[in-house]
């Protein structure tokens, strides 16, 4: 299977864990990154993962920030996804069944790798269990985005305020 | 005075009502407090009050959450935070700025989701850096 993986700069190394955990199992990961400790922005990960799974690149994506908040709703509002973020299997196999989920999202500050790594492969190895109830509010919730903003530059804004200094504590 | 609005989706977290109230009023919020039937129709009638600014921040008590999570961070300015615990609950506050929290109440026993609610309220949002991350989620939709 082909899994794409992101995260934030919190919990790069909770990410390279479960990437190894998943190539161990035989899985093709797409790392989106990020690959150290600077600080940067969890929309740029999430969005990135999320762009894999609609364009067919990945069959899953798994997001991971320090909390998991940030890193899901830049999920979410990417056009096609629908993720949810989890900290148990149960909401995972939920979501996979009912939704058709194609992203997991996790806080790696607060779930273990060993957790993340068992709902993981709940959550890909569990199918959409389609009624015409469950596709039509499927087809509901995509129809929320309907603009596809996949374009590279579409950060260049706040990327450029960030580099001037004008977002400061 | 901040306004926080509790909705409580489904017969079952009709329960939550009396506890959850008082959490907030105790910290001095003013309350709106409403039961309903989950639905999607629901779910879409509520991002209307809070896109139309009819209370400042949103906590809802569902049984697993993931379909108002998935709804309402589809819409533009909003953040939901979909959680179980409380770092996840005074961080988001502080860090992602969350107007929206929802709760799991099937996966979250009653003691947790009483101090979830009350370090969720209790926090307010830092803005400085994180703001950069704010601005970007508003870009994408």
């Amino acid at each position: 299977m082909k899994i794409a993986i992101g995260c934030d700069h919190i919990v790069t190394d909770v990410k390279d864990k479960v990437k190894k955990m998943l190539e161990n199992d035989g899985h093709e990961v797409i790392d989106c990154g990020t690959f150290d400790f600077e600080r940067t922005h969890y929309p740029i990960f999430g969005r990135k993962v999320a762009m894999q799974v609609n364009e067919k690149k990945a069959d899953f994506g798994v997001a991971i920030c320090g909390t998991g908040v940030g890193i899901s709703n830049a999920v979410q509002k990417t056009f096609g996804a629908r993720t949810v973020l989890v900290r148990d299997a149960i909401t995972a196999i939920d979501a996979r069944k009912n939704y058709d989920a194609n992203v997991i999202s996790f806080g790696g500050a607060v779930t273990g790798t060993g957790l993340i790594y068992e709902i993981i492969k709940k959550f890909i190895s569990t199918k959409y269990e389609p009624t015409p109830a469950k596709d039509e509010l499927i087809k509901k919730i995509n129809s929320l985005i309907t603009v596809k903003k996949f374009e590279d530059n579409l950060f260049d804004e706040e990327l450029t305020k960030w580099d001037k200094g004008l977002y400061h504590d | 005075m901040e306004k926080i609005k509790l909705l409580l989706l489904g017969k079952n977290n009709f329960t939550y009502k009396e506890d959850l109230s008082k959490v907030i009023q105790d910290l001095k919020k003013e309350l709106i407090v409403e039961e309903a039937e989950m639905s999607f129709e629901k779910l879409i009638e509520i991002n209307d009050e809070i896109q139309t600014k009819k209370f400042d921040r949103l906590v809802i008590i569902e049984d697993f959450g993931s379909l108002p999570f998935m709804v309402l961070a589809k819409f533009h300015s909003n953040i939901v935070a979909q959680i179980s615990d409380e770092y996840s609950s005074h961080m988001t506050s502080e860090h992602n700025g969350s107007n929206i929290m929802v709760i799991g109440s099937q996966l979250t026993g009653k003691d947790t989701i009483h101090n979830v609610v009350k370090q969720y309220v209790a926090t307010d949002f830092a803005a400085g850096r994180h703001m950069v991350r704010i601005d970007m989620l508003n870009e994408l939709v």
